[in-house]
């Protein structure tokens, strides 16, 4: 187990598979590499990615979840594809979303889900738009 | 910051030779790049990952949210999965 010093939901422990590293942090906190994905009972669906020293807390929910009527135009034409080949390539990939907890959201982009590697517990945010690499 | 000249078909060598950045095109203010670096090095226009940066500094949870107050297709989520 390791324990967790959340700021926004006190201290709590987590089975140490539920750590994830992230080699290269994310866009806006790239030296903060490691995270837990947790569910809280009175949040679910939604789980929470938070980093390790409790300090940043992201609501996120399983890709899996989120009805495609629920995601805006690009994201549901463009990206959901994209990433359903890529996942369906890799079974042990997972895909989460980070969400905004605001009432007034009407709808989900995936321009930069979460993709987690649950074997390797590994990480890393993608950011998705049209790619030229050959 | 090194700043280097290159003309059409040249090319910079990062690193180990690992990543090669080719100049495709000079066309009025525009530069068209070509580059070439292992998959698992990332490549972004830098817009996009400032827009990412945004997104995810405005969707750190500060404090306890409260959980009745959720958008409504989380709502719809919970539903769906309390209804199984």
């Amino acid at each position: 187990m390791i324990s967790i010093p959340s700021k926004v939901f006190g201290n709590f422990e987590v089975d140490k598979s539920k750590k994830v590293h992230f080699n290269n942090g994310i866009p806006g906190l790239e030296s903060v590499k490691e995270y837990v994905f947790v569910a809280f009972e009175e949040y679910k669906p939604i789980s929470w990615m938070i980093s390790t020293i409790g300090e940043y807390h992201f609501p996120v929910a399983i890709l899996n979840l989120i009805d495609p009527e629920d995601l805006d135009e690009v994201s549901r034409e463009e990206f959901l594809p994209e990433l359903r080949k890529k996942l369906d390539n890799n079974p042990d990939l997972l895909c989460y979303v980070i969400i905004k907890l605001d009432e007034s959201v009407s709808n989900v982009n995936l321009k930069a889900p979460i993709i987690v590697d649950s074997k390797k517990r590994t990480g890393q945010q993608l950011m998705l738009e049209p790619s030229k690499r050959g | 910051m090194l700043v280097l000249s290159r003309k059409k078909d040249e090319t910079i060598i990062i690193g180990d030779n690992s990543v090669t950045v080719k100049i495709i095109e000079i066309n009025g203010g525009q530069v068209k790049l070509g580059i070439e670096a292992p998959r698992e090095v990332s490549i972004y226009r830098e817009e996009l990952y400032e827009s990412i940066k945004d997104e995810n500094m405005q969707s750190l949870t500060e404090t306890k949210p409260d959980s009745g107050k959720l958008p409504a297709f989380i709502k719809r989520i919970k539903q769906a999965s309390d209804n199984e």
